[in-house]
């Protein structure tokens, strides 16, 4: 069975791109359009890792990040950021997030951040 | 037309260099977006009476296609990413090259690439002179607004009429000539935030 | 409709205003802002204004043109020093659109400019024939002062009033 990852943006253009760049490698995807829709989604599809957004409507990608930690101590999670957010960064790192990825995605570095996340 | 005094001249010239050092990471950022060796810099910075500002560049009625970041943190006002319906068209095909294609400026998925291009590239920007000037800004949620460009400007002035009469364009740069990308740059600082990114730029010298 | 040869093109941008007896165009782009149009019909007098905020407020006091409460007044006041008379005037109000209506702060000072026209030209009695006002989208207006008419023009729409 494919490993499933959970790609989580309010852009549908990122969220295409980066499903474009994960399935390409073999990867099973699945999208949620919010925090709350990642919150959500994640107990429903239990995801072998999830890709978050942080600026998001709905609940940003650190608040839903942690909600899912706290329900998923296991979870596998993976931060995306516009450049140099650091300081959301560090509160991230906090939570027990894996890795982050910056936009715009680099598709070798993605693939690298996923594997990577996924062995620890 | 820079009517301030000689010290405000050099932190003017720091704001110029800020944006510049903003505009290399941008190009990085766009290169890898659109995956192509394009150009993008900053050629200059200057203060533009309200005015003339509704009309810079985009002559007032002819509609445009704009991306708008609200500044959120320790500054308020917006920063402005502007360019006319073919270049926007152009901009939205590379940007989805490798997924559906859509030239239509007003389709929804078209909106949230170049949405996300505006981010990014804005984030470029503020990033930089936030860590120029030590004070703390970052893009809000990107706007794509597709009107008369004088009626957009006006009401991105409002607030700025507030506290003053002038705004800050960004003279940007980019070069694509072949393809007919191209697009400005209105940084349009409010409530005081202009002097407190002059100061804290020279300060932070 | 004919373009009279030696018909004047005027551009009004925001602060504006602009009376006068001669056939002209006059031209402006509203996008919050307000235009108020007066034409006398009687004697051909027709003045138009561009406003941005509906009050003054502390320490900007100088701009009149910016100010509906300041600039509806001084556009009647040129009127009548052309040799208007308020009895003969007709009104018509244009813009007040709420633009990037997703930033929440602007909410308010769109209708407080549509307000302040239809308070002030009620108030010198002054008959509004038409308006084109509200809605979220830009507006540019071409105003004849030698017939009163009105084009408005929004992206994708063209209409006359």
């Amino acid at each position: 069975m494919a490993t499933k990852i959970m790609i989580v943006d309010d852009a549908a253009f990122m969220r295409i791109t980066l499903k474009s760049i994960l399935q390409k490698a073999g990867y099973e995807v699945e999208e949620a359009v919010d925090g709350q829709d990642a919150v959500d989604k994640y107990r429903k599809i239990k995801p072998d890792a999830v890709t978050m957004d942080i600026t998001m409507p709905n609940k940003d990608g650190l608040e839903a990040a942690t909600e899912i930690r706290s329900q998923n101590p296991d979870a596998v999670i993976i931060m995306c950021t516009a450049l140099g957010q650091e300081n959301l960064i560090r509160k991230a790192v906090q939570i027990g997030v894996k890795d982050f990825i910056v936009k715009p995605f680099d598709p070798e570095r993605v693939i690298s951040a996923v594997q990577g996340a996924l062995k620890k | 037309m820079n009517t301030r005094g000689p010290e405000n001249r050099e932190a003017m010239a720091n704001l110029q260099k800020a944006f510049e050092q903003g505009a290399q990471g941008a190009q990085d950022a766009l290169r890898k977006m659109m995956k192509r060796d394009l150009e993008f810099t900053v050629s200059g910075v200057q203060e533009v009476p309200f005015d003339q500002v509704c009309n810079f560049r985009y002559p007032a009625d002819v509609p445009v296609a704009m991306i708008v970041l609200r500044l959120l943190g320790a500054g308020e006002g917006y920063l402005v990413f502007v360019m006319f319906e073919e270049s926007a068209k152009k901009v939205n095909q590379i940007l989805w090259e490798e997924g559906p294609k859509s030239s239509e400026v007003l389709n929804l998925s078209s909106i949230s690439a170049i949405k996300e291009m505006g981010n990014i590239v804005g984030s470029c920007f503020l990033n930089r002179l936030a860590d120029s000037s030590g004070i703390e800004l970052r893009p809000g949620e990107p706007m794509f607004v597709y009107d008369l460009m004088e009626a957009v400007m006006e009401a991105l002035l409002i607030e700025q009429s507030l506290s003053s009469d002038r705004a800050i364009i960004v003279d940007t740069i980019i070069k694509n000539p072949q393809e007919g990308i191209s697009f400005d740059i209105l940084f349009l600082p409010s409530g005081g935030l202009l002097d407190r990114l002059l100061e804290g730029l020279t300060q932070h010298e | 409709m004919n373009d009279l040869p030696e018909l004047k093109k005027v551009n009004l941008g925001i602060g504006g205003i602009f009376v006068t007896a001669e056939p002209a165009e006059v031209s402006t782009v509203l996008g919050s802002c307000v235009s108020v149009c007066l034409f006398d019909e009687s004697r051909c007098i027709a003045g138009i204004n561009h406003y941005m905020l509906p009050h003054p407020h502390e320490g900007r006091q100088g701009d009149v043109g910016r100010f509906g409460e300041l600039s509806i007044p001084e556009l009647l006041e040129r009127m009548k020093r052309q040799g208007a008379m308020v009895g003969q005037m007709t009104a018509k109000v244009f813009g007040g659109a709420r633009m990037l209506a997703q930033f929440s702060n602007f909410s308010g000072i769109s209708e407080a400019n549509i307000e302040v026209a239809m308070n002030l030209l009620k108030r010198y009695q002054i008959r509004i024939v038409a308006t084109d006002v509200g809605g979220t989208r830009g507006r540019k207006i071409m105003f004849r002062t030698d017939t009163g008419r009105v084009f408005v023009r929004q992206v994708g729409a063209k209409e006359e009033l």
